[in-house]
């Protein structure tokens, strides 16, 4: 018998192992196991990728809106102005005009004047008007079913004269406190009394609109029977002095730019004439290629687009003998605008969604975010309970051959960390990735310089970190569970 | 412990071997499973002395308790009263890391489902339990290759668990049993999964383990071929000691327990 089997068996407490040591054993880990430790970071980044697109979605809808909406704003300066000097403009609009413009301002100027308002009561107008102006924003905001259970579904303009009549009132109060969830804006009395004030109004409401209607009479004597936006296209220094005089305008207007977008309209419709003429189109769809049907503007701008094409057009306009001249540069350049108009305003109209709410979210989208944060929360801690779980075996073999509690468990935290660092990392990656391709398929890749990358950047440390936490999270827990039980008691639990 | 017990252990050793010291002591060990509402008794008190060097079988039917016994002298499982007491060392007095280190270098495990750690190379399986002892990879590995090469494996080290055969694996997993140079060996039905021939070259490499590097083995089986290697042989019967013989007694009686035994 040798000697050594005779000493007496002495216990010490079993080695700690530098934390160099266990990174290194749990790579050697992650390396054994590659496959199975993809399947794990796939799954932790698909499910990364999925809140973070979401997230990316948003913010970039959110930056296209802001832009879009200011350069449309652009574009409808001219339909705003030509509305202002048009016959559409009832009290209402007045009212809501007084709310939302500051005291400077020429058309508030113009109603003063219009209305003969002394200063005070302008001032008292204008304050009312100030703290109605939520309560119009609130009934347009309703659905139209909302509007009918509680006004009838009267149209928004005249919600004010509606609300005036007691009994309706009575009703409005009677379904709003049954309908509970609605957010209202300030109190109901408010409202009733923001009703009776602006009715009460009415004598001033009457000189406004005489007013008005006598400054557009004179202007129109001034310009004979012709529709202002012929003037626009083509205008003269008269013609501004007018505007100023009437009270339809002030130097802080852009006048220039109305009347470059009334040239451009102007253009625009004459161009569309041409179109519409019917020989003239069966030779120019004949000439492009295609049916007479699918003959519009847009394709008529695609057409357009090379020089040669260009050449057909002209010999064609001279061929048929129609009553058109317009230089060939300035046909692309109207071309052009309008294709850019179109294509804001549709890209402001798709981005709707990300204008309003919280963070500049609509309710929807809030949803959407909260559900894909779901979706990742479940997705990687599924994944990480399975990883650990199907490896209780391997636990307890480990503690056989003298691994301690704290080295299993630091083989998983680093293990879980480094999946969870890997799949978050790639996850959020593709997902911007796959969130800035989309924007630029939907919005064109002019999209690219309008994108919020200081937001994107901090969203996607937030969407890796996420993962991260996550995946030591839902791992530790089971690891120290099975690392704290007799080797037995894990092999049992498989 | 009853004086009837130790008469019964005594009187089967001590004539021939009185000066051999005790390594695996347990007293009244009574382990129970909590299914629900029902406790079932997996170890019913059992006492029990095995000797330093010698190679025992503990052998039952499935369900006896053989298994449960095991684990608790390896320190696998907590037995819920009672005591084991390796090399007069209370097992239950033990904390989590000096367990570690009583399983890593004093007591060496092989599996019936040999638990190989099907990730890793042969070689590596038998480093493990150096590498968690903290021994330099060099050292490991050298000392891994003559492990391989008492098992006669040398030549598959870089092969992993499921390029071998089951006999194979078995070698493997007892090599890394022996990683760290093991006072004991608890075997719990080492030959259960392995044909014939396979079985015999696991039990060849236990004997020369015990005879060559005095390890003491202890072998849950069921295995008869177990009968004319092992020193001495336990039966367990529902969760108690049901006799204890030595070689040379079963060989006379060997006739009238082989049924018993199949």
């Amino acid at each position: 018998m040798k000697t050594d089997k005779k000493e007496k068996i002495v216990i010490e407490n079993q080695v700690r192992l530098s934390t160099k040591r266990t990174l290194q054993i749990s790579i050697n880990g992650i390396y054994y196991r590659l496959f199975r430790s993809l399947v794990t970071v796939a799954i932790v980044a698909v499910a990364v990728a999925f809140m973070m697109y979401m997230l990316a979605n948003s913010l970039i809808g959110r930056a296209v809106y802001v832009e879009s909406h200011s350069n449309a704003i652009e574009y409808k300066v001219y339909e705003r102005w030509l509305d202002w000097i048009g016959p559409d403009i009832d009290d209402i609009d007045i009212f809501r005009t007084l709310g939302s413009s500051s005291i400077d301002d020429y058309r508030v100027q113009a109603i003063a004047k219009w209305g003969k308002i002394d200063e005070d009561t302008l001032k008292k107008i204008m304050l009312s008007a100030q703290r109605s102006e939520p309560y119009f924003v609130y009934y347009d905001e309703l659905s139209p079913g909302k509007k009918y259970l509680m006004a009838g579904g009267i149209p928004t303009g005249e919600f004010f004269v509606y609300m005036a009549d007691k009994k309706n009132a009575a009703i409005f109060k009677e379904r709003l406190e049954k309908s509970g969830g609605l957010t209202f804006p300030g109190s109901f009395d408010e409202l009733v009394q923001l009703s009776n004030f602006y009715i009460s109004q009415a004598d001033i409401w009457n000189n406004v609109s005489s007013g008005r209607t006598e400054a557009i009479n004179a202007l129109k004597a001034a310009y004979s029977a012709k529709s202002f936006s012929e003037y626009l296209a083509d205008p003269t220094d008269a013609l501004t002095g007018d505007f100023i005089k009437f009270g339809f305008a002030d130097s802080n207007v852009d006048l220039p730019l109305i009347y470059s977008r009334a040239k451009t309209a102007k253009d625009v419709r004459r161009l569309n004439d041409l179109l519409r003429q019917s020989n003239f189109r069966r030779e120019l769809s004949q000439e492009m290629g295609i049916s007479n049907l699918s003959l519009d503007m847009d394709a008529f701008a695609k057409f357009y687009g090379s020089k040669k094409n260009q050449e057909k057009f002209q010999a064609l306009v001279k061929r048929t003998g129609v009553n058109f001249s317009m230089d060939p540069d300035r046909i692309e350049e109207i071309l052009k605008d309008s294709q850019l108009k179109q294509r804001v305003m549709e890209v402001e109209q798709k981005t709707l969604a990300y204008s309003r709410g919280k963070f500049g979210f609509s309710i929807g989208v809030i949803w959407l975010i909260g559900v894909s944060f779901i979706v990742c929360i479940v997705g990687i801690t599924n994944a990480m309970l399975m990883s650990v779980m199907e490896r209780f075996r391997e636990i307890a073999t480990m503690k056989c051959l003298g691994a301690t509690d704290s080295l299993v468990m630091s083989m998983f935290v680093f293990e879980s960390c480094i999946q969870g660092v890997v799949g978050g990392f790639l996850g959020a990656i593709l997902a911007l990735l796959l969130s800035i391709s989309v924007a630029m398929i939907q919005y064109g890749a002019s999209v690219l310089p309008v994108l919020p990358y200081d937001d994107l950047g901090i969203s996607t440390l937030i969407a890796m970190g996420i993962g991260v936490v996550l995946a030591a999270l839902a791992s530790v827990y089971p690891a120290y569970v099975a690392s704290r039980l007799a080797p037995m008691e894990a092999m049992r639990l498989e | 412990m009853t004086n009837e017990k130790e008469n019964i252990v005594d009187s089967s050793v001590k004539k021939t071997e009185e000066e051999r010291a005790v390594i695996v002591r347990t007293l009244r060990l009574i382990k129970e499973y909590k299914m629900g509402s029902v406790t079932t008794q997996a170890l019913r008190g059992v006492d029990m002395i095995i000797y330093r060097g010698e190679m025992i079988a503990v052998m039952g039917p499935s369900g006896s308790g053989k298994s449960t016994f095991f684990n608790m002298i390896g320190g696998l499982d907590s037995p819920s009263r009672g005591r084991v007491f390796i090399d007069e060392v209370d097992v239950a007095q033990l904390s989590a890391v000096e367990l570690a280190f009583l399983r890593c270098h004093k007591i060496g495990y092989i599996f019936q489902s040999y638990n190989l750690l099907r990730y890793m190379t042969a070689l590596e399986n038998v480093t493990a339990p150096m590498v968690f002892a903290g021994v330099v990879e060099k050292e490991a590995q050298e000392r891994g290759m003559d492990l391989l090469g008492l098992v006669g494996l040398a030549d598959r080290w870089h092969h992993k668990p499921i390029q071998m055969s089951g006999g194979q694996q078995q070698r493997v997993a007892i090599a890394r049993s022996m990683a760290n140079n093991p006072t004991i060996l608890l075997c719990d039905e080492p030959t259960a999964n392995l044909d014939l021939k396979t079985g015999r070259e696991v039990l060849d490499v236990l004997v020369k383990l015990n005879k060559e590097r005095h390890v003491t083995v202890i072998c849950a089986t069921h295995d008869h071929r177990m009968l004319n290697i092992c020193d001495r042989m336990m039966w367990i019967r529902d969760g108690q000691i049901d006799r204890i013989k030595t070689r040379s007694e079963v060989n006379i009686e060997v006739g009238s327990i082989d049924g018993e035994l199949e």
